[in-house]
């Protein structure tokens, strides 16, 4: 029996009996819908979470921080196999699934505006990062001059307080933000700096190392002449420090020239990970470091055994892998070297479990619509078998292959499942909407997806539905295949 | 009722004739309750090519189950049947059916038409079964029906025709795998006598021309006087077997 004369044929059999089949679709097309829906629902609040999540950072990428104390073992002695410097940037950069290495140098510094103080980080990315970001207004840092050029986070403001006798007064308290515009007030930020062993040879060194690092000294060259430089270098560097002799850190303030260029996009109380900080390219800020203390005495870059290294050593790197489910692996590969890493993976493992959770739930909710809607494939199957007696003895008395009895009648079940698998994916997709509709309508960003149909559900539930159907026609199939040839003699 | 006693058997003359069903010491029992029923009770035979067999016999004779064995549809006891050069007894479910579809047409009592399918779709029916692909097969069918001469009623669905037209498409069907036999199961048993009468000659007409093989249970003895040769069959064992008119 050819495959297209054994479709035309269940069909025709389905046909005849419109009501039933009818309601026998009816009833799987309750159940794929509600399973469609449930599991809908499920994807989309995955999806919701781990858009999320992403806003606090990528779940494919890894923070990388220094090892025990930045390298130093207390001896002055430099354990440079867990610096993070150019070099360990660069064997991160070739490991495997490891797609791009990003350094950031990070300072913390207070200023006052008015009343006001806040505190805060100063945040070096590269280009890239910086060029990711959505500013609200104002424009991107450009070549700093005399000044830092950076953009600030979109909830810096919450981090301003004042004092009220001895109570500090801030954003969280009174939920009102001070009226402050950081892109014309924010002049200078006073930053709490350690400087490694203050060399006396500060300015010979810094007559080699102008040879060596052409480029961030070209920019230098090129925005102000040297005499501003070391002008400026010794006007802000706090004498305290200058002329400590310690050979352990010094601390202290150093005043930094800072311009907002511009205003990251977000609500005030919308966090991500630069959300409370001033954020600036990484370039920039290394050639605004050189020009402001040289090449060999920039705060907070260790020394080795009071000599400054020739690379940097940054504060951490963000690692990006290419799929998050290598993220455990490299993140080990990186702990294993001494370095301590953290990801959001944990965050995404735990969220993912708890989500199957509710995918488990809402689909075994779904389910026992189906299983139902199975039964009553099996049950509308089984009465065909009995009223069709006759016409299954006189098939197989014409010559009728078992097999093909069997199949005619599977293919009949599947027939129902396919069918209202299909209608009910129309239906879900008509429901999926509604409940977006309903919910984008109850939140203020105004598009909501709770409920989320991918192309794999629908295609799953379609064919989940006519699996179910095979399965729940198997047993009335066997029946009719078994019936005896006799059953056409008989006359009723 | 002719009620024949004697065992009158009557030799096979034409030993050149080809034997197309062989039928050698058949048994058949069946357990009812406790006890058991011998429906058949050993029963030899030949049927020949080309020949008009009539298995007569009042109800409960084992006729039936005679017919529903020589066409494979029940199994017997003990014993063998040779039909069409195949020796049947022996053979799974799915061998007969490939046997039935290969080798036999059948014709029932109640004509057993698909109510759903027209005049030319039940024909073509079992050319379904054998894969035959739709163009070819209605045309198949069409032919088959015009030998019948219901070339008016070939797209009719059952319920428009009379009783005798839809013997005549079953007669159709069953021709139309081309079969070496052609079973019919009382034919016309559920006909009127003028209408039975008028099958009968369509069907040894139809059948004579393509010089088929048609073995018939009947019970009636009029019908049966039709036929080359009547097979009579009481409780299960041969009474008398009868030459009937010459073809």
């Amino acid at each position: 029996m050819s495959f297209l004369d054994m479709i035309s044929m269940s069909a025709g059999n389905l046909w005849r009996r419109k009501l039933r089949t009818i309601l026998t679709v009816l009833g799987v097309l309750i159940g794929a819908t509600s399973i469609i829906t449930m599991l809908s629902l499920a994807i989309g609040m995955k999806k919701q979470m781990l858009e999320s999540y992403e806003s606090y950072g990528s779940i494919t990428e890894i923070e990388v921080r220094g090892g025990d104390d930045m390298g130093s073992d207390g001896s002055g002695q430099l354990n440079k196999d867990t610096l993070l410097s150019d070099t360990n940037m660069e064997t991160f950069s070739q490991m495997e699934y490891v797609e791009k290495v990003s350094p950031i140098l990070e300072y913390y510094g207070s200023t006052k505006i008015g009343k006001y103080t806040g505190s805060f980080q100063v945040l070096g990315v590269d280009k890239e990062e910086l060029a990711k970001q959505k500013l609200a207004k104002g424009e991107l840092p450009g070549v700093s001059g005399n000044k830092l050029e950076v953009i600030a986070g979109n909830s810096i403001l919450t981090s301003f307080y004042y004092m009220r006798g001895d109570e500090m007064i801030g954003y969280w308290d009174t939920q009102e933000l001070p009226d402050i515009d950081l892109m014309k007030q924010l002049r200078k930020v006073q930053m709490y700096m350690n400087t490694y062993d203050g060399s006396s040879e500060e300015n010979s060194s810094e007559e080699n190392s102008s040879e060596e690092n052409s480029s961030e000294e070209t920019t230098s060259d090129t925005e102000g002449d040297s005499t501003e430089d070391t002008s400026a270098s010794s006007e802000y560097v706090d004498p305290d420090i200058s002329t400590t002799t310690s050979t352990q850190t010094n601390n202290g303030q150093i005043e930094f020239p800072i311009q907002v260029t511009g205003m990251m996009e977000g609500k005030v109380d919308d966090y991500s990970n630069y959300s409370q900080g001033l954020l600036t390219d990484i370039d920039q800020l290394k050639a605004f470091l050189i020009r402001k203390f040289g090449k060999n005495n920039i705060p907070e870059q260790p020394k080795d055994n009071g000599k400054p290294l020739n690379e940097w050593v940054y504060n951490s790197f963000k690692v990006e892998v290419d799929r998050s489910e290598h993220v455990e692996e490299v993140q080990k590969a990186i702990q294993d070297m001494g370095f301590s890493a953290s990801s959001n993976k944990d965050m995404i493992d735990s969220m993912n479990s708890s989500m199957q959770m509710v995918e488990l739930v809402l689909g075994g909710i779904g389910m026992v619509a189906f299983l139902v809607a199975a039964i009553g494939i099996a049950n509308t199957m089984m009465m065909s078998t009995y009223e069709r007696t006759k016409e299954i003895g006189v098939m197989k008395v014409l010559g009728c292959d078992m097999r093909d009895i069997k199949k005619l009648f599977l293919s009949e079940a599947a027939f129902i499942g396919f069918v209202g698998g299909m209608v009910g994916l129309f239906f879900s997709i008509a429901i999926s909407h509604v409940i977006n509709n309903v919910a984008s309508k109850s939140v203020e960003t105004g598009d909501m997806q709770i409920s989320l149909i991918t192309w794999w559900l629908a295609l799953a539930a379609v064919g989940f539905s006519t699996f179910m159907g095979i399965v729940a026609g198997y047993f009335p199939a066997r029946r009719a295949m078994k019936l005896s040839p006799l059953a056409a003699i008989r006359t009723e | 009722m002719e009620q024949v006693e004697q065992m009158d058997f009557v030799e096979a003359k034409e030993e050149k004739r080809k034997c197309v069903i062989d039928v050698k010491n058949l048994y058949k029992v069946y357990p009812l309750g406790k006890n058991y029923v011998r429906a058949l009770n050993g029963v030899s035979f030949q049927i020949y090519e080309g020949e008009f067999c009539a298995i007569v016999g009042t109800s409960g004779s084992g006729k039936s189950t005679l017919l529903n064995m020589l066409a494979g549809l029940e199994k017997p006891t003990k014993g063998s049947i040779m039909v069409a050069g195949e020796r049947i007894e022996k053979y799974n479910e799915n061998r007969l059916v490939k046997f039935r579809r290969e080798k036999i047409g059948f014709i029932f009592q109640s004509f057993n038409l698909i109510s759903t399918m027209n005049a030319i779709e039940n024909v073509a029916m079992p050319l379904v079964f054998r894969g035959v692909p739709k163009f070819i097969r209605n045309k198949r069918a069409e032919k088959m029906i015009e030998l019948v001469g219901l070339k008016k009623y070939k797209t009719h669905k059952p319920n428009q025709m009379s009783g005798g037209q839809q013997q005549r498409v079953g007669m159709a069907r069953a021709l139309v795998l081309n079969p070496t036999i052609v079973f019919a199961d009382e034919p016309t048993g559920n006909l009127d006598s003028a209408t039975s009468e008028e099958m009968m000659t369509l069907m040894r007409k139809v059948l004579s021309e393509k010089n088929k093989t048609l073995v018939m249970v009947t019970h009636d003895n009029d019908l049966a006087a039709l036929a080359d040769r009547q097979i009579h069959i009481k409780d299960g064992k041969i009474v008398k077997i009868e030459e009937g008119n010459e073809r």
